[in-house]
């Protein structure tokens, strides 16, 4: 499930300030947004500009973090002199004594840097390297003002000699890639500084160490030299305290007091002073969380919180912050590999959840190995919080579950007694029952798909979609004819068929006039233009399109396939298994098993864990996930 | 209703306008000092020329005290203006005298333009009292100082924007003239309904034609290249189709009127013909959209909006009249760079 959110005004006194932050914000999960930024153009409302007094004190303690995090014990209340003369009594020795942390300090300040601009084109998923390769293009990553941005949107988006790519906005810059031809360079290149673009450059490397890749992979690879760095200068640490003469617990506390002050000054920044003295924080939280707050605001004084009721006039979209039970969160981590979903969407986690593991113990089932790989699941996600753990240790229950139905523990098909199937003798029932299983669950994908379009009100595509109704209607109709005729032989007039599959395919085709039709096509300014193609490529366009949809039914329908095929497989592979240990000859090697069922769980595991997401992503994913959604990232994680 | 006290408040100043013989008794003195003296005897422009006597009457000064005295009707309308809304946006609307004045001050503070200029000339009470923070800003002695004196204005955060990445003087002027046209735009939203339409067509128009003005005047006359002009258009663009105005930037030859007109095939088609200059084209269209969509809708926004139009109109119509007299054109010449409209 998706939580709902509320947009909340949190206001009251500036004087009141750093209490709102420390009993309510650094308590709640509020997702802050700038309230500046949410107030563009309100001339009313400035941001506090003021400059955290914290941040050399800041800076200094960040020197003993790692001493200070590693004490335990009960921390005792300091005061901001004590604080403020144990650190720079502190720094003081770690000036005279090691002057090589200095270097750390330079070192991590110029990566904090580069890590800084490199993390606006975080989204970007293109080796940096390779788009300086092109022969005749050449391509300028860079930042330029919102106005400068607006004008270039106004007037030059569409120049044929500008390719022009937006990474991120952080409400005073756009951060952006353009290309242009070779001989262009000049001229787009002084029309863009015109526009106070400035180009950023990305070092090719920093502090001897290759940047390679993705900005991603820059900011990486960047993130581990600094913690690096952190770890080394940490080293350099340890035992200044006994040089100081400070006890361990006063590092440790006076470290957290500056913290929480540092903290308490940055999330200042958020707000939005009015003229008239009052602060204003504006953020999202969910809908129960707002809900207890509000309870709390209510009996504190000097403080307002107003819960904005309609959340279309907000200017920031409304971030996914998803809520499972215990069985279905762990499948959350294969959602957010793929893109966190947008918060208009359904939550596709219970789908993924149930599928995923129903496939995997298809293709994957035995008793005993479902067992182990689930222990071994459980343990690792114990021990190691690995989140891919947790969901091994489900899809290892649903192997043993379909062990039993197949009657296999480790191999031995005779130990149990009973059994509803075995896959590889009846080939032909498994591979029916895997693509009725596949069209089935490509029915539900697209259920999910009218059911999203209908929450957008997205009155076309809910219509006449290819995972709409006209496509779910056509779907319906081929499935059925195929039934009817193979199946139970009964003769369907040709007309009959040429309407059942013919009348949703058209609907299909002529999606966007009928789209027109149904929504009144009235406002008409509001609408964009559609990129108008001539007669004959338009229809050919169609045609192709058409044909793509009939092939994609055909062939995720018969990927399912490969349920059966993996079920089968892993009947093979133990069979062989159990031959060359010897176990049909009634002298059984039992090495020989141990080392068999240890190399087919590896293999099998590996690749039904690979195909099962493939179903996943591909057959799936690709009929109703839209994606393109934010996390809820609350301030009270940004400070830890 | 809710505008009747204003209206008739504009309704009185209307009666201070200059008429038709007016402006033809002024194109018939001999010199600036006798014109100075003509125009300090109108109702409208004695309160700000008080203190140009003898020789400080020149043509530069005269300008600047007839913009002055902008500020003293502004405040005038201003009493009379009820509800929050439509005062943010008469403020808006007027902010664009302000931006001038600043542009003076920031001329001032750089040493790019002295003349013939004194501090006291600028500080008078009624702009005082429109920007308080006027005196300051005068008496800031280098460009930070002066960009610090702006903060807690709404200029500030435009203005750092590029101040930051060594933006020129001229830079940073189209800078305020941008945030001037796109504010006005935006606080367009304060109305609703058909007051809104009319007021959309009027900001709208007249931020179509700015562009199509910038452009010619900035090729024309600066001779910029194409890529440069970008940066000074509006990205505002109501019934003048970007693509048109792209078209006109990549133009070559703007000397052909019959060029901009084949370039401009939008409804701005015949604005700029050969009879009337670039500025009586821009007059002549804005006044008939203020008359139309007055006459459409009876807006007391549209109403207060349209006499600072008629006042600046005038302001610019003396200014070119004591122009024509310094060069010693005959009355009759002179009349024929002032655009006055019909009726009232």
């Amino acid at each position: 499930m998706i939580e709902k959110m509320k947009y909340i005004n949190l206001a009251g006194p500036v004087n009141e300030i750093d209490r709102v932050i420390e009993t309510y914000i650094s308590n709640y999960e509020i997702q802050l947004e700038y309230a500046a930024k949410e107030l563009y153009n309100s001339e009313n409302v400035e941001a506090f500009t003021d400059p955290n007094p914290y941040v050399r004190l800041f800076e200094d303690s960040k020197n003993f973090a790692e001493t200070a995090l590693s004490y335990s014990g009960k921390l005792y209340p300091i005061q901001k002199e004590e604080a403020e003369n144990i650190i720079t009594r502190a720094v003081d020795a770690l000036d005279t004594q090691k002057s090589e942390l200095k270097k750390f300090d330079e070192k991590r300040g110029e990566w904090a840097k580069v890590l800084d601009v490199i993390s606006h084109f975080a989204n970007m998923h293109f080796n940096i390297e390779d788009l300086a390769k092109f022969k005749n293009f050449d391509c300028v990553f860079g930042k330029i003002p919102l106005s400068g941005f607006m004008q270039f949107e106004a007037y030059l988006y569409n120049d044929a000699n500008i390719l022009f790519e937006k990474f991120d906005n952080d409400g005073e810059n756009v951060w952006c890639v353009y290309f242009t031809p070779k001989p262009f360079r000049e001229k787009v290149e002084a029309m863009f500084s015109s526009l106070h673009f400035e180009p950023v450059d990305f070092p090719a490397e920093v502090g001897g160490t290759k940047l390679l890749g993705t900005p991603e992979d820059s900011m990486f690879i960047l993130r581990g030299k600094i913690a690096n760095a952190n770890s080394k200068a940490a080293e350099y640490v340890e035992d200044l305290l006994d040089i100081v003469g400070v006890t361990h617990e006063r590092m440790a506390a006076a470290c957290r007091f500056v913290k929480d002050m540092y903290y308490c000054y940055e999330c200042r920044k958020y707000a939005g002073k009015t003229s008239y003295g009052y602060f204003m924080f504006m953020g999202w939280m969910s809908e129960t969380d707002a809900a207890k707050l509000s309870e709390e605001v209510d009996k504190d004084e000097g403080v307002v919180l107003i819960l904005e009721t309609n959340n279309d006039s907000i200017l920031s979209k409304p971030p996914t912050k998803l809520k499972n039970n215990i069985i279905f969160r762990p499948f959350e981590f294969l959602i957010r590999m793929y893109g966190v979903p947008s918060y208009g969407e359904l939550d596709p986690t219970p789908l993924v959840a149930i599928t995923y593991s129903l496939f995997f113990g298809m293709m994957f089932g035995d008793v005993g190995q479902g067992a182990v790989l689930s222990a071994a699941g459980f343990l690792l996600y114990k021990f190691k919080k690995m989140a891919l753990g947790s969901i091994l240790g489900i899809v290892g229950i649903s192997s043993v579950v379909f062990g039993f139905l197949y009657g296999s523990v480790f191999g031995f098909e005779d130990i149990l007694h009973s059994h509803i199937i075995k896959p590889a003798e009846d080939i032909m029932k498994m591979v029916m029952f895997s693509i009725s299983l596949g069209a089935v669950t490509i029915l539900v994908c697209m259920g999910y798909s009218i059911a999203n379009a209908a929450k957008k009100k997205q009155l076309g595509k809910m219509l006449f979609g290819s995972n709409g109704i006209a496509g779910m209607l056509f779907y319906i109709s081929v499935i059925a004819c195929a039934l009817a005729i193979v199946v139970f032989k009964i003769n369907i007039p040709a007309a009959v068929i040429v309407l059942a599959v013919g009348l949703p395919l058209a609907a299909i085709a002529f999606k966007e006039p009928l789209t027109e039709l149904v929504t009144g096509g009235g406002n008409g300014r509001k609408r964009k233009k559609k990129q108008k193609s001539g007669g004959g490529m338009g229809a050919f366009v169609t045609v192709m399109e058409l044909v793509e949809v009939i092939l994609s039914f055909f062939t995720n329908t018969l990927s399912f396939v490969r349920i059966a095929g993996y079920a089968i497989c892993h009947a093979g592979l133990m069979s062989v298994v159990m031959m060359l240990s010897g176990a049909e000859n009634g002298s059984t090697n039992f090495i020989g098993i141990i080392l068999g069922n240890a190399f087919v769980m590896a293999l099998e595991g590996l690749i039904v864990f690979i195909q099962t997401m493939r179903l996943q992503y591909y057959e799936m994913f690709s009929r109703y996930y839209e994606g393109g959604g934010k996390e809820l990232i609350a301030y009270k994680d940004i400070k830890n | 209703m809710e505008y009747a006290a204003l209206n008739t408040k504009i309704h009185a100043m209307h009666s201070r306008f200059l008429s038709y013989e007016d402006f033809e008794k002024l194109s018939g003195t001999k010199s600036v000092i006798e014109a100075g003296r003509h125009i300090k005897q109108l109702p409208g422009y004695a309160g700000v020329m008080r203190n140009l006597e003898g020789e400080r009457l020149k043509r530069a000064r005269i300008e600047r005290s007839l913009n002055l005295s902008l500020f003293d009707d502004y405040m005038r309308l201003h009493k009379f203006v009820t509800g929050y809304k439509f005062c943010k946006f008469l403020e808006a609307f007027f902010m664009d005298n302000e931006i001038n004045l600043i542009k003076i001050i920031l001329g001032l503070v750089l040493g790019e333009r002295t003349e013939d200029f004194s501090q006291e000339e600028l500080l008078n009470e009624k702009v005082s009292a429109y920007m308080p923070n006027l005196s300051k800003l005068i008496n800031s002695k280098t460009i930070s100082g002066f960009m610090e004196n702006l903060s807690g204005t709404s200029y500030y955060k435009p203005l750092m924007r590029i101040y930051n990445r060594d933006a020129t003087i001229f830079q940073l002027e189209m800078q305020l003239d941008l945030f001037y046209y796109m504010n006005l735009w935006d606080k367009r939203k304060l109305f609703t309904g058909s007051e809104r339409r009319a007021i959309e067509h009027i900001i709208g128009t007249q931020i179509d034609l700015r562009n199509i003005m910038w452009v010619y005047r900035f090729k024309r006359y600066y001779s910029f290249t194409p890529e440069s002009v970008y940066a000074f258009l509006i990205p505002i663009n109501y019934r003048l189709k970007a693509q048109d105005l792209v078209n006109l930037v990549s133009q070559k030859d703007l000397e052909n009127q019959n060029v901009l007109n084949k370039v401009l095939i939008s409804r701005y088609k015949n604005i700029f013909n050969e009879a009337t200059s670039l500025e009586s084209g821009y007059y002549q269209k804005m006044e008939s959209v203020y008359s139309k969509t007055f006459n459409a809708t009876g807006s007391g926004a549209v109403f207060a909006m349209h006499y600072l139009f008629l006042k600046k109109l005038e302001i610019d119509n003396i200014t070119n009249i004591i122009e024509s007299v310094r060069y010693g054109l005959s009355p009759q010449e002179c009349m024929k760079h002032i655009y006055y409209p019909e009726k009232r």
